[in-house]
Parts: structure tokens; sequence; C-alpha cells
């Protein structure tokens, strides 16, 4: 799909994607001042921008997909938002010089804190694997799955009916195509290189 | 090798099993949208943190109404009408009716006042007529009038009236409130553009901002919460 078909469908007044923006717009419009989106054509875009970032080649019922980011980047506006205007309120009194630490806090990274996630990065990360999950076919996604719960190779060779070896390489896969693409969301970690 | 591999999905892993504060939207949108793609870690994430955590149940709930009033919500207000046209005439109306208002009112007075009067009126007209834009409806802000948004706050906007006009400078007053509120005013245009803001203690506060003619609105907010959101014309 391209982006021009993608905003006339979708995101054009008129259009379900609108109406979707516009009853979230109205309910939480004076939160989302708080980051510039002063008119509901600022969150429309916002929307467009992140969808549009979107390989819809490989995403599985794509309209139903759309409908359903189309509200979780409504949420991830919102969410932002919040944050935002928390950060304001801590930098409340702060001089110039501060200015570059105001920024820093605003930019999305992955680190580890003693070998984990930080709250807010392992909430963003759960965001976007579930994303991830809608451009992978059933398989794939039940083996994601697997991994996510922590499953032993052997139990998930037996559950999915392959060997050992197969699986060593699905993995491999997997893990090159979910590298790849939060890389393409402007993550960045030492950690992903191992999968390369 | 893999299994002995640290990366960051163990790591994502250990996320879901230690993890304690408070779900985003965005975690609870993926709950209500996605859950068929869900891991059996994930499923118990969210619902163990749900049923111990009042405050995420609630935006739950809040995200869910949100997502089921989309397909049927009505324009809140005539407003609310899509149509380039209606707004402008709505514009056009006013400028004329309010426009008219003044010039009568001038009448009455003597005529030497009345002659210096006339013209001011009429340049008013002009210069309203000059940028209707500026009193065309904001959709959004016209959703928010005539409701108390913390309807458990009592506090309520009683000056000015909805829809008055008003001249330099430009008093507010609100009562209902706890003592130890602090109270802030923040006006802004039809674009929803801040165009002054005060804040006070007290229950009533003057802004001394010349304001251009047009259409505002004014927000009052109770300790950073929005209260009620009120409108007014300015047309000198």
């Amino acid at each position: 799909m391209d982006i021009t078909t993608l905003h006339n469908v979708y995101l054009q007044k008129g259009t379900a994607g609108y109406a979707v923006i516009r009853n979230f717009y109205s309910r939480y419009a004076d939160i989302l001042a708080k980051t510039s989106l002063i008119n509901i054509d600022d969150v429309v875009h916002e929307v467009f921008l992140s969808l549009s970032k979107t390989d819809f080649e490989n995403v599985r019922n794509v309209e139903h997909y759309i409908m359903r980011a189309i509200k979780l980047q409504c949420w991830s506006l919102l969410d932002k938002a919040i944050r935002q205007k928390a950060i304001i309120t801590d930098n409340d009194g702060m001089n110039d010089s501060d200015e570059k630490e105001r920024n820093y806090k605003q930019i999305p990274t992955v680190t580890y804190q003693n070998g984990q996630l930080t709250e807010l990065e392992g909430t963003d990360l759960l965001v976007q694997i579930n994303l991830f999950k809608a451009r992978l076919n059933s398989q794939e996604i039940r083996l994601l799955n697997f991994l996510i719960d922590e499953m032993d190779r052997s139990e998930i060779a037996g559950m999915m009916e392959i060997n050992v070896n197969t699986l060593d390489t699905n993995i491999r896969r997997l893990r090159i195509k979910l590298a790849e693409y939060l890389k393409n969301l402007g993550y960045a970690h030492k950690g992903l290189e191992r999968f390369n | 090798m893999i299994n002995n591999e640290t990366n960051f999905l163990t790591a994502y892993s250990q996320f879901l099993d230690t993890s304690g504060k408070h779900l985003t939207y965005s975690a609870l949108s993926i709950y209500c949208n996605f859950s068929d793609e869900l891991s059996q870690k994930e499923k118990i994430f969210f619902k163990t943190h749900l049923e111990s955590c009042p405050e995420c149940s609630q935006r739950l709930q809040e995200a869910r109404e949100v997502e089921s009033e989309e397909q049927f919500k009505k324009p809140a207000s005539i407003f609310s009408i899509q149509s380039v046209v209606f707004r402008y005439s709505i514009a056009a109306i006013l400028v004329v009716g309010v426009g008219s208002t003044i010039f009568f009112a001038l009448m009455k007075r003597n005529s030497d006042e009345l002659i210096t009067q006339q013209l001011e009126a009429s340049q008013i007209i002009a210069e309203a007529a000059l940028n209707p834009e500026h009193f065309v409806p904001n959709q959004t802000l016209e959703n928010f009038i005539e409701r108390t948004v913390r309807s458990s706050s009592g506090i309520k906007l009683n000056a000015p009236a909805i829809g008055d006009t008003l001249i330099f400078p430009f008093t507010f007053q609100w009562n209902g409130g706890k003592s130890g509120t602090t109270y802030t005013i923040v006006i802004v245009d039809n674009k929803n553009m801040v165009q002054a803001k005060g804040s006070t203690s007290s229950s009533e506060i003057t802004i001394h901002k010349n304001l251009s003619p047009g259409l505002y609105y004014v927000k009052l907010e109770a300790n950073e919460e929005l209260v009620q959101v009120g409108k007014f014309l300015i047309i000198h």
C-alpha cells in the first residue's frame, strides 16, 4: 500500500480512521496540546507519519492491522504528552544550561540496568514487539512467543514438530528480523549486533 | 549457543516477570487490540498487574470507553458541522450582528461623540470583516464548553458568561473551589494558541493584555487540572 492510499482510505475526513482520531482528540485535546499537537490535523499528521513507516507487504490482514495501529498510535501520543508534561514539571526552574539534559531525556534508547530493561523501555518494547508480530506468519508468532516465554529449545522443537537444528535456524532468522525491525525504529544497543 | 546468549529478548522476558510499575496507555491498547498474539507470559504480565492495580484497571476501562465511542459519536453541537461555508456563514452573521449592536448603541449618544464612535464602529466592523477567520468556532473547544471537566470539583466559572463580549482589561470570576487551590486562567484564540495566562489563589483575576478582535476561549484550571472552558468575543 502506498502512502497516498493510506491517507485517502484511512486518515482523510469521513474515514473510519479519522473518526477514531477525532474521538480520541476531542477527549484529550488539552493534554495533547502540551506536545504542540494543537489541533486534530496535527494528530492525524503524527499518526500518518508513524504508519507510513510500516512495510505493509509483510502485514497480514492490512485493514484490520491499520485500524488497530491507528488506535495504538493515538495512545502512544497521549503517553508521550503525559511523559513530556512530567519531564517539564521535573525541570521547572532549571536554567538554560540544563537544556541539553531536557532534550536527552526525551530520546528513547534501549539500555540495561543491572542486566534488565528499565520500566519505560520494557513497556515500549512490549508495544513494538507486538506490532512486529503482525508481520509474521502464524508459525513465526508461535516461535517468538515461545522465546518470550523462555521455553526450552527441545520443548519448542517438540511442540513445533521440527528438529533442533531447524529450530535453531528459524530462531536465528527470527532474531535477525526482529533486530532489523527495532533498528529501523531507532533502537540502538550493542546487544542488537549479536543478531547480525 | 543460542541458549547462552544474553540478549534483549531475555531481558524483555525478565522485564515481564519483574515489572511492577503502571502500564502505559499504549501497553493497554496492545492488551485491548492485539491480545490474540500475546504470549503466555505477556498475558500473565497484564492479568497479574491489572488484578492488583486499580489505577491501571481504571485506565483500561477508560481506553475501552474511548475506543467503543468512536463509531457512534455524533457532532456535539451546531458548530461541529464540518462545512467551511457554514462556518464562515456563522462568522459573518456574528460579525454583522455584533457590529449592528454597537452601531445602534452609539446612536443614542450625543452627536459629536456619535460621529467619532460611528467612525470607530465602522473601523471595528471593517477590521472584523477583514478577519472572519478569527471568529470561526474551534470545534474541539466548543465540545468542552458548558460541561465541567472535573465534575467532582464543583468549581464554576461565573464571569464572563459564555459568549459575552469583553473589553480591556478582562476580569474572570469563579466560585466553588477549596481554599489553598491555585487557579490558572489560560486564554487561547480560536486556533487554541495561548494568548494570555495568569495564576491566583483567589476567585478572581484580571488579565491586562490587549487582544485583537476575535473569538477567544478561556480555560480555568485548578491545581493544573482543567476545570471548565468558556468563550468570549473581543470586538475592540
